[in-house]
């Protein structure tokens, strides 16, 4: 039986992180390298949170946000659907995803750490290698997501499941420009709306992530953003 | 000698067929000029590198015939190489002269590229100078100091220094109007070269033996010169419409609300991070700084649509506090004056969305909210039957584009656009056209010193601003100077609206020197006008600029004022010629008032 808690051991290295991607009006204010980075020692969910996860840290830890606007939409009466039980957990803000990780003493990834966790050692461009395979992901272009252990073929190096399409995941930092307050996704979703003027969707690369500026929590919660915790451990 | 020969009260075109069809010629009557310094075949065609010019053709007929309105002389020829024929037409009317060619032809082994070349253009006397469409007033180098419109063609003129000449206009409707879809041609108005204008060949497509009309010139005299051309081409646009729109009671509002603000929702100049509020006094409070903003677009949407399959309505309930919030926000502003616009995307649609549906939820939002506005991203139109919908639920609420209209019905429902463009000097010909219509000036992306020019744009060209600091999550501010110059800018907009926005302007106002450009206003009264003069060069120029548009009257006494640099800009008049020193890339508003001397 899967084990949706389950860690992985991601050994601490430094490396030359460089991010590529499609730069909307607004710009993506941040040092897209290259440039070497450190990446700690850490133990890294192996999975997204599902929604059985969240169900369970809301039973033991209480948690309500103080803006409940649009808070796990798509739960009926407090809590998911059985169907959707091992899929990520969604219509979660960063605020929610920190809440939780604090709760188990665990953050989320910051952007370069994702990366690394995605592509490993090898820096490979999608988790599975430097080509883009059909099949190793959930990237049919809908906003309809499979479970997290959906794609073994889409496995990182380290072992993590579900790291590109299906579902955005959020990272740590939020940045705060002076003007802004914006974070990264990371990953890609299996969603890709259909305008050049929309947010790119689609099952991205592992050097890619998208600028998501913040507003209230309504609009920050999202039908394709889930996320996975990780804890700096001694390597 | 047979000589055939056609006139109004204007002009007078003579043709002699002794020899084939010639143009013998254009007569100016009120000046008592032959405009053409020699005879001239009408037309020349080229086909397979070979020129046919009018006087090879066989003349088949020769006539001139009239009902109780027109007169119409018409030449009907047959070419002696090929199956094709050439029907040349010139009709009376009272304000032109209708030069109207058609052809067809018969091909064996199928059609051939036909060119067109009017060779008359080069024979028009010397004394005279070409004004084209596309490119009326050149700057040094060559390019078109004024930006023009494909539906609203300026004439293409030939005028001497005396004020006399000849005006062509093309009327023609845009868009049907290329080789690839019909023959009747405007290439000579996208002509901005003099040697491509003169040198030209317009391809044809002839596929059949049935005439098709191929080019038509509508001639006109002219005695004052170009300001007559741009009026007379102003009126001819104008009298075709119906414009009663922007005299609608409900839209007044919208025509002095200036200074609009591009409200992107995501950033600190309207959104408290720390409050999760929205502060709308606060926004409008520092807009003071620029004279106060009048429409605020409150823009919550792009780029964050698409991250997941919400659309833009979702995203209307989900902002704080919902339809609720955006609610506040409207009585926020309303409280101030300050009236408040919301864009709608016409690319984010749920898939199979239909025009009805568009219209519903438009229509929902005008219905559920006290918007005063829509916003068309994009868009140079609304969806068909929007402004309608809207109207029926809530009169009053306007329609604003992203982009100036495209075509004439647009313009004449539509009564607002943004002006994106950014260049000095040009001014866009549809401000001077249709000063009615709101179209403030903005340009997303310039900083610094193209934000001056920004500026510069907007005072030259007498129009209203739309601030846009936040450019979807990039800060571009203006400086504490720039600001000071566009509240400077608005209170002196504000105080000569009836100059700037009365119903006679006219871009590129003839001048005296180089590198120096006029834009007039006129007030409807005729007792001010205002002359904004931009001198273009890296020099100093001074001296005399350009002449006062009319004499003054008996017992009237002229007056001038620079308004822009209060007093320390020097100016003066003598014999109706206005002389002056200007500074370097600088912007004058030379201010004229009309009184009668007691």
């Amino acid at each position: 039986m899967t084990d949706f808690e389950e860690k992985v051991f991601i050994q601490g290295d430094s490396y030359i992180y460089r991010v590529k991607h499609r730069i909307m009006e607004g710009d993506c204010e941040y040092d897209h390298g290259p440039r070497l980075v450190q990446v700690p020692s850490l133990l890294a969910d192996k999975y997204p949170v599902t929604n059985e996860r969240f169900y369970r840290f809301l039973q033991e830890s209480g948690y309500e946000p103080r803006d409940k606007k649009n808070f796990l939409k798509h739960w009926t009466e407090g809590k998911y659907r059985e169907e959707d039980r091992n899929k990520p957990v969604i219509w979660v803000s960063h605020k929610d995803a920190e809440a939780f990780a604090g709760w188990y003493g665990c953050r989320l990834l910051y952007d370069h750490e994702w990366q690394f966790a995605a592509g490993g050692k090898e820096k490979f461009l999608y988790p599975w290698g430097d080509h883009y395979e059909k099949g190793r992901c959930n990237d049919s272009g809908k906003e309809i997501l499979t479970e997290v252990a959906a794609y073994p073929e889409g496995r990182s190096p380290f072992g993590l499941w579900d790291m590109c399409g299906n579902a955005h995941e959020w990272t740590q930092e939020v940045f705060d420009d002076g003007m802004h307050v914006y974070t990264f996704l990371r990953g890609g979703a299996s969603y890709k709306a259909p305008h050049f003027w929309h947010a790119e969707g689609g099952a991205k690369p592992n050097n890619w992530h998208l600028k998501f500026q913040l507003l209230n929590e309504g609009m920050n919660r999202c039908g394709t953003v889930t996320f996975r915790c990780a804890k700096e451990v001694k390597g | 000698m047979s000589l055939y020969s056609i006139e109004n009260q204007q002009l007078k075109f003579t043709f002699d067929t002794d020899d084939g069809l010639m143009c013998r010629s254009i007569y100016h009557k009120a000046g008592k000029k032959e405009w053409l310094k020699e005879e001239s075949p009408p037309f020349v065609l080229k086909i397979q590198d070979k020129y046919y010019p009018a006087n090879e053709f066989l003349i088949e007929k020769s006539r001139m015939v009239s009902d109780s309105r027109d007169q119409c002389l018409i030449f009907e020829l047959r070419s002696r190489k090929w199956d094709l024929r050439v029907r040349l037409s010139v009709m009376k009317k009272e304000e032109a002269m209708i030069f109207l060619l058609q052809a067809g032809a018969l091909w064996e082994e199928g059609p051939e590229e036909v060119y067109l070349h009017i060779p008359l253009f080069r024979k028009f006397i010397e004394t005279g100078s070409w004004i084209l469409s596309a490119n009326p007033r050149g700057k040094p180098d060559g390019t078109p100091a004024m930006e023009t419109h494909e539906e609203f063609p300026l004439p293409i003129c030939h005028i001497e220094k005396n004020g006399r000449g000849i005006m062509m206009e093309l009327p023609d409707d845009p868009e049907f109007t290329g080789t690839w879809n019909q023959n009747r041609n405007r290439q000579l108005l996208q002509m901005t070269d003099m040697e491509e204008f003169l040198n030209h060949e317009l391809l044809l497509r002839l596929q059949n033996r049935k005439l098709a009309d191929i080019l038509e010139l509508d001639f006109s005299a002219l005695e004052e010169g170009y300001k007559e051309a741009f009026f007379r081409f102003k009126r001819h646009v104008r009298e075709q419409m119906d414009l009663s729109a922007y005299e609608g009671e409900d839209l007044r509002w919208y025509r002095k609300a200036l200074f609009h603000h591009l409200t992107f929702a995501y950033s600190k100049e309207i959104f408290n991070y720390e409050t999760q509020q929205f502060e709308v006094d606060r926004l409008l409070e520092e807009g003071q700084a620029f004279g106060g903003y009048d429409i605020l677009v409150l823009w919550f949407v792009y780029p964050r649509l698409g991250v997941d399959s919400r659309k833009q309505w979702d995203f209307c309930r989900d902002i704080p506090g919902g339809l609720e919030g955006i609610n506040k926000i409207c009585k926020q502003a309303h409280k101030k004056g300050v009236r408040v616009m919301l864009p709608y995307n016409p690319w984010d649609k749920d898939e199979g969305e239909a025009l009805e549906d568009t219209l519903e939820k438009i229509g929902e939002l005008v219905e559920k909210t006290e918007i005063d506005g829509i916003w068309f991203d994009t868009m140079d139109s609304v969806p068909p039957g929007c402004q309608e919908r809207i109207e029926k639920i809530r009169p009053g609420v306007i329609c604003c584009l992203e982009v100036t209209p495209k075509v004439k019905e647009t313009v004449e429902k539509i009564t607002g656009s943004w002006n994106q463009r950014f260049r000095m000097p040009e001014g866009h010909i549809f401000r001077y056209l249709f000063p009615e219509h709101a179209a403030p000036i903005t340009s997303r992306w310039r900083v610094g010193e193209k934000k001056d020019l920004l500026i510069k744009r907007a005072i030259f060209n007498g129009t209203g601003f739309a601030v846009w600091q936040d450019v979807f999550g990039a800060w571009l501010p203006f400086s504490s100077r720039q600001k000071a110059d566009l509240k400077k800018w608005k209170g002196l907009l504000l105080e000569n609206y009836d100059v700037y926005f009365g119903k006679d302007c006219m871009p590129l106002y003839p001048v005296l020197q180089n590198e120096i450009y006029v834009n007039v206003f006129f007030k409807d009264n005729g007792e001010e006008e205002i002359y904004s003069i931009y001198n273009a060069s890296e020099q100093e120029v001074s001296g005399p600029l350009f002449y006062l548009d009319k004499k003054a009257e008996k017992n009237q006494k002229i007056i001038l004022k620079e308004l822009w640099h209060e007093g320390k800009a020097e100016f003066s008049m003598k014999h109706e010629i206005i002389s002056g020193k200007l500074e370097p890339e600088m912007i004058y508003i030379l201010k004229i008032y009309r009184r009668k001397c007691e």
